[in-house]
């Protein structure tokens, strides 16, 4: 697991590749990502990443941490946490809602994202 | 095999943990993060002896959508080289995949575990809201059943169309298509 400054991460994971066609989902505001026993096919689509337990429920107001670029979380989808649990799966929309689109998403604040590349750190974490 | 067994992950230690922990904290809540959605069928309870297929021959099926799903239905008819029932969901092989495989002599496999190659896919069971795998697998020319009652969404929903997709399909959602 990535250990990186701040207070006990609810999540924290590194990125391991990010495929083209998720580059261009993140162009539209939506980042995929699964976890590293994603089947070939999902590379392609989503942002991959290493090994990671999910260490606490995720809820509105914590923070997303991309690479240092911190966006506040406004909705957590029903099948969210799960899915973080079960399939290192998280689906991000820069949306700013509250109730989200779909059951998988967690929804935050739009923001500027950083740049996608391998070895960058994704966490969440605790709201203040 | 209870509703949560499905989510205990023998595959990795990691797996385990992130389970147990939003279990734990699930308790404390009272609002399981882990609770299937309602479309989520009943675990596949045995087949009849009398449905299964002799060994090395194979039957059809047909998939139809949920109440609240999504689709006119597929048929599934694996073949030998092209049997696998290809589950790409969380906590191994979802009992629709089960289900599918047991009423037509298919293999049940999971995506998440093993490699296979899109031709040998029969058919691909996935447990998507809406976004990602919901779209990648019709992309891909493959039959595409989503236990959960999604309707075409997503960057990839252009390739999602009636002849490729249902949802919301659970284990009573299945039947044989008679030759």
């Amino acid at each position: 697991m990535v250990e990186i400054g701040g207070s006990n991460p609810k999540y924290a994971t590194e990125v391991t590749s990010v495929g083209e066609m998720a580059k261009d989902f993140a162009a539209e505001g939506m980042l995929v990502f699964f976890g590293p026993q994603a089947p070939d096919e999902l590379h392609d689509i989503a942002i991959i990443t290493g090994p990671s337990p999910l260490v606490g429920v995720v809820a509105p107001g914590d923070i997303l941490n991309v690479d240092g670029a911190r966006f506040r979380i406004s909705g957590v989808g029903d099948r969210a946490n799960a899915n973080i649990a079960e399939l290192g799966h998280l689906v991000v929309k820069l949306n700013g809602l509250a109730e989200t689109e779909l059951p998988g998403d967690v929804s935050v604040e739009p923001g500027e994202l950083p740049v996608l590349e391998p070895g960058i750190v994704i966490q969440i974490l605790k709201g203040l | 095999m209870g509703l949560f067994d499905r989510f205990k992950k023998p595959s990795t230690a990691d797996a385990n943990q992130a389970s147990d922990g939003v279990e734990a904290d699930n308790t404390a809540t009272e609002t399981p993060a882990t609770e299937p959605i309602e479309t989520t069928p009943p675990v596949a309870e045995a087949v009849d002896t009398a449905e299964k297929p002799e060994p090395g021959s194979y039957r059809k099926v047909r998939v139809n959508p949920g109440r609240r799903g999504w689709g006119v239905g597929l048929v599934v008819a694996p073949e030998p080289g092209r049997d696998l029932i290809y589950s790409v969901t969380g906590g191994g092989i979802h009992p629709v995949a089960q289900r599918i495989a047991d009423m037509t002599g298919g293999t049940p496999f999971d995506g998440f575990r093993s490699k296979a190659d899109f031709s040998e896919i029969a058919c691909a069971v996935i447990d998507c809201g809406g976004t990602a795998r919901i779209g990648v697998y019709p992309m891909k020319g493959v039959l595409t059943i989503d236990i959960h009652g999604a309707m075409p969404s997503g960057p990839l929903m252009r390739f999602i169309n009636e002849e490729n997709f249902v949802s919301g399909s659970g284990v009573d959602n299945i039947e044989i298509v008679e030759e």
